[in-house]
């Protein structure tokens, strides 16, 4: 049994912090790091925290992405034992029954554990016991012991708080108020009575712990990943003859994953050339899919961009990351709208496959969304997202929507020159304008509209725009800069 | 394989609302399944505006549209203004010659898609049949924005083919002659004696309505232009 801490991070090493859960309008701390003074403890407020410590770091608890961690650690622990069982919030069951013939003996087992969890700078407290219950006290107490036999487990946990049998908080409280602080004072009460009084837990805590009753353990179920690949005795080119390898890897793929009830999100193709670089292509799946011609067209767009002067050895197509998915025949029941809405996603996930991983493309994803940002800039008033989820409902801001603005803004404004009214030439309408050799004459001009970037922008920043339309029934949208009088035209009403 | 649309219920058309636009629309709508052209001449520039009436129109008749932008210049603020749903509006950001036909080929293929619009240059006559035969196969539109003198005059494959350009405009509002220059199954109550149809279409500058104006318009095709006054829907209240 070890107990992983919570993950740290670098800045956190050598600084108390506490974990805080708000509740209501409330912070509450919830953990509180081993380095804290010892007057900060679970349960106050942060506000308290802070007043008795002020140089508190406060972080918000994440139990959920502690126990995903917690989960990733428990898969990863099983290169060590192949039962490995949970024990939330951060505790991980190892079973160690014959390991010692693997490892040469426990206490090297713990030692290789205790590693590569330092490897993974995980504080871990690390004990082995003949049960699980037994190894969780001693663990908890920091008794890193190894090699105890069952008789010896009484003796070994008398000194031990009552909080380490893993008790409800209300049962250890009352415990210590009624002034048992050993399990050994525990263990001298008579037995017939504990569960009257303080609830049948406790009597299956201690026979869980002394061996006198079993402990189901749920073990996690093992995950190998999926793979399929082939090899070739000379290096093949062809791209007929990589397509027809890649298929009938998708096809192995595909099964395994019906097997298993998942969707792929992610593959990965893997190209070995005889002496160039390895060769890796990615595609990621908007919906989990398992289905063979589907997950096949994708990896065509992905062979499309493939490119090597020497061919391939070995090709090898793994999947990454994958999602359970019910059923298969939902596309199939489903309504005209459903279907569509999955035909959109496969075309999203197709120009991506093809488009992004083209080499010659600058880094700009190929397709996108855009959302609308509250912002009286003209330029930062959207914003682009990578998926139609993520597309934030726009409200009803001023800003965005009941203004009139042109529906092509320039990325840049261009310089224009401009003739203003004679009178004024610093407030003055604008009457025609050239934009790269072309005289716009100007039949009506609307504004000025003064927009002001904001204050740490420098000193050229006030523009005032004008809607104008030249003779043509052309429309444009031009500014001028207050502080300089120069003219840009910065989108067109086309 | 990928899930097909059953290709009846996939010929959707719209009509923009518009009258004196639909009536003089081949078949009195734009039509499903097939690409459509708005011509541009380099003086005026793109013609977006008219592009946006399509693209709204189709997304009311439901399905998500797709807009490639590749100098990501398109303002969406002012394409939420004029009422398209942003969350239905994917943006593509294809650049290349090859890589933005393959692009269009897919979107136009693909049944979630109600339009497709995006500014194409050359296109010789293998390409263009080939989009119309992807539009054909999804079911959506596909609005293309050309320029003027790139047009193929030789072979045609557009269902319809429009020539947009800005016309004087007044304070108050901004205009464009919207004029038919060919368009595939015309009806027979059309004037045969007239090879072309114009259409004054206006936009008010404050309240961005859109409306056919019977100025300069061809009367005897379109009776009732007073009545074809529509205002953009998705104005944000208050």
């Amino acid at each position: 049994m070890l107990r992983a801490s919570e993950p740290c991070r670098r800045e956190l090493l050598d600084k108390p912090f506490v974990l805080i859960e708000t509740v209501g309008n409330r912070q509450i701390v919830v953990h509180v790091s081993p380095d804290a003074p010892k007057e900060i403890y679970p349960g106050m407020t942060l506000a308290e925290a802070r007043a008795r410590h002020g140089e508190l770091l406060d972080l918000p608890a994440t139990p959920d992405a502690d126990l995903r961690s917690l989960r990733a650690l428990g898969h990863w622990l099983m290169r060590f034992s192949p039962g490995v069982s949970l024990e939330p919030p951060n505790s991980i069951f190892l079973d160690a029954t014959g390991v010692e013939r693997l490892f040469g003996g426990l206490h090297n087992f713990r030692n290789k554990v205790a590693k590569a969890l330092a490897g993974l700078r995980i504080t871990a407290s690390l004990a082995i016991a003949p049960t699980a219950g037994a190894a969780w006290s001693l663990a908890a107490c920091g008794k890193q012991t190894c090699g105890i036999s069952l008789d010896q487990l009484p003796d070994a946990l008398a000194p031990l708080p009552p909080q380490a049998l893993r008790l409800e908080h209300r049962t250890t409280e009352l415990l210590s108020a009624l002034g048992i602080h050993t399990i050994g004072a525990l263990l001298a009460l008579p037995r017939n009575d504990l569960a009257a009084r303080f609830g049948p837990l406790i009597l299956q805590r201690i026979d869980q712990a002394l061996g006198a009753a079993h402990e189901p353990l749920l073990f996690l179920p093992h995950r190998s990943p999926i793979v399929a690949s082939l090899e070739f005795e000379g290096a093949i080119e062809s791209l007929d003859a990589i397509g027809f390898v890649v298929r009938q890897l998708t096809r192995e793929v595909a099964e395994q994953l019906a097997q298993r009830g998942q969707g792929a999100r992610q593959l990965k193709l893997t190209f070995e050339q005889p002496y160039g670089p390895v060769v890796e292509k990615t595609v990621g799946l908007a919906r989990p899919c398992r289905n063979e011609s589907a997950l096949f067209k994708l990896l065509g767009c992905v062979l499309e961009t493939l490119q090597s002067s020497e061919g391939f050895i070995r090709i090898s197509l793994k999947i990454t990351s994958a999602q359970p998915l019910d059923d298969e025949q939902a596309a199939l029941i489903g309504g005209q709208e459903e279907r569509n809405a999955a035909a959109l996603d496969h075309l999203v996930e197709r120009l991506r496959a093809r488009l992004d991983c083209d080499a010659n493309r600058v880094s700009q994803p190929a397709v996108e969304w855009g959302e609308l940002v509250e912002s009286h800039l003209p330029e930062d008033a959207c914003r682009s997202c990578d998926s139609a989820a993520a597309v934030a409902v726009h409200h009803s801001t001023r800003s965005a929507v009941d203004l009139l603005r042109p529906l092509r803004l320039l990325r840049r404004p261009r310089a224009v020159q401009v003739m203003v009214v004679p009178w004024s030439s610093i407030e003055g309408q604008p009457i025609s304008f050239t934009d790269r050799g072309a005289v716009h004459r100007l039949a009506h001009a609307r504004g000025p509209e003064r927009i002001t970037g904001p204050w740490w922008k420098g000193r050229w920043k006030t523009r005032d725009y004008f809607d104008v339309l030249d003779e043509a029934g052309n429309r444009y949208w031009i500014f001028r800069v207050a502080q300089s009088g120069a003219w840009f035209l910065h989108g067109i009403f086309e | 394989m990928e899930t097909k649309a059953t290709p009846m219920a996939s010929r959707r058309g719209f009509r923009t609302g518009i009258e004196a636009l639909d009536e003089m629309a081949p078949h009195g709508q734009f039509q499903g399944g097939a690409v459509h052209e708005l011509l541009w001449r380099k003086s005026a520039g793109f013609p977006l505006s008219f592009a946006l009436l399509l693209a709204r129109a189709a997304q009311e008749n439901g399905g998500a549209i797709a807009w490639n932008d590749p100098d990501r210049e398109l303002y969406l603020p002012a394409v939420a203004a004029a009422g398209i749903d942003l969350r239905r509006l994917v943006l593509l950001r294809c650049s290349g010659r090859s890589e933005q036909m393959w692009a269009l080929a897919e979107c136009l293929r693909c049944p979630g898609l109600s339009a497709m619009v995006a500014s194409v240059d050359k296109l010789s006559a293998i390409e263009a049949r080939r989009l119309q035969l992807a539009a054909e196969r999804g079911g959506g539109v596909g609005v293309l924005m050309r320029r003027y003198e790139s047009r193929n005059i030789a072979t045609y494959a557009a269902a319809s083919r429009w020539l947009i350009e800005p016309a004087p405009g007044s304070p108050q509002v901004q205009r464009w002659n919207v004029e038919l220059l060919h368009g595939h199954g015309r009806r027979s109550s059309f004037n045969p004696g007239r090879t072309s149809q114009v259409l004054l279409l206006e936009v008010d500058r404050e309240t961005r309505a859109v409306r056919a104006s019977g100025q300069l318009a061809d009367r005897s095709a379109a009776p009732n232009f007073a009545q074809g006054e529509r205002a953009l829907p998705a104005r944000a209240t208050g």
